[in-house]
């Protein structure tokens, strides 16, 4: 397995384990009506920080093994996966706000700290997108 | 658009060349060994500068290592 096949496993699982639990948490506050802003801040810094923590050790862990090395291929897979997490972006932001302001259930959304924690779902979904889309590459050869 | 398909005679190749392994030929034109896999089982399309290489590396022309298959 390359440097960047290992990188983009590292970051898919690393991504689910960190933001799964953390959006399942956040759509329990939100439902309870307990968004609070100083609360959500502080779980998204703990949230990136561990994440970044995750994504160093296992980074170095790979580059002091078996080096880094990008080749064309590499770049050309980068490339749709790049294209793919770009529609999943574009597409569930388009869906939230459709959504949001013409849904007529969907008025607690409208709050501001609910409707950012909507678009970063959106981020993190792309981010997903971007590494699927490069193990799928990587596993077909292609 | 037709479906397009580059075939090559890579394996065949090294291993006239003194069965070289496919690190060898990673290593001789600057990519991974992953990707002289994709190239072999024909599931990736090197660019014609790496194709280049690899030709230049058998010292084969390209068309003796590579060979264009449309539907």
């Amino acid at each position: 397995m390359s440097f960047h096949e290992k990188s983009a496993w590292t970051c898919l699982v690393t991504t689910i384990v960190v933001f799964v639990p953390y959006f399942a948490y956040i759509f329990q506050l939100f439902l309870r009506g307990e968004l609070l802003a100083p609360l959500v801040l502080t779980m998204l810094a703990a949230a990136v920080l561990f994440q970044v923590i995750l994504i160093s050790v296992a980074h170095t862990w790979f580059i002091i093994r078996s080096g880094q090395k990008q080749d064309e291929r590499d770049i050309a897979i980068q490339s749709k996966s790049f294209r793919n997490a770009y529609f999943a972006l574009a597409s569930s932001i388009w869906i939230i706000w459709i959504v949001v302001f013409i849904a007529p259930w969907s008025a607690p959304l409208r709050d501001f700290l609910a409707f950012g924690q909507a678009l970063l779902l959106c981020f993190i979904l792309a981010e997903v997108t971007h590494y699927l889309t490069q193990i799928i590459c990587y596993r077909r050869g292609s | 658009m037709a479906r397009a398909r580059i075939s090559n005679h890579i394996r065949r190749l090294r291993f006239e060349s003194g069965e070289m392994t496919q690190q060898d030929l990673a290593e001789q034109v600057s990519v991974t060994r992953q990707t002289i896999i994709a190239i072999e089982a024909a599931k990736y399309a090197p660019s014609l500068v790496l194709a280049f290489r690899i030709a230049a590396v058998f010292k084969k022309p390209l068309e003796e290592v590579f060979q264009y298959e449309s539907d």
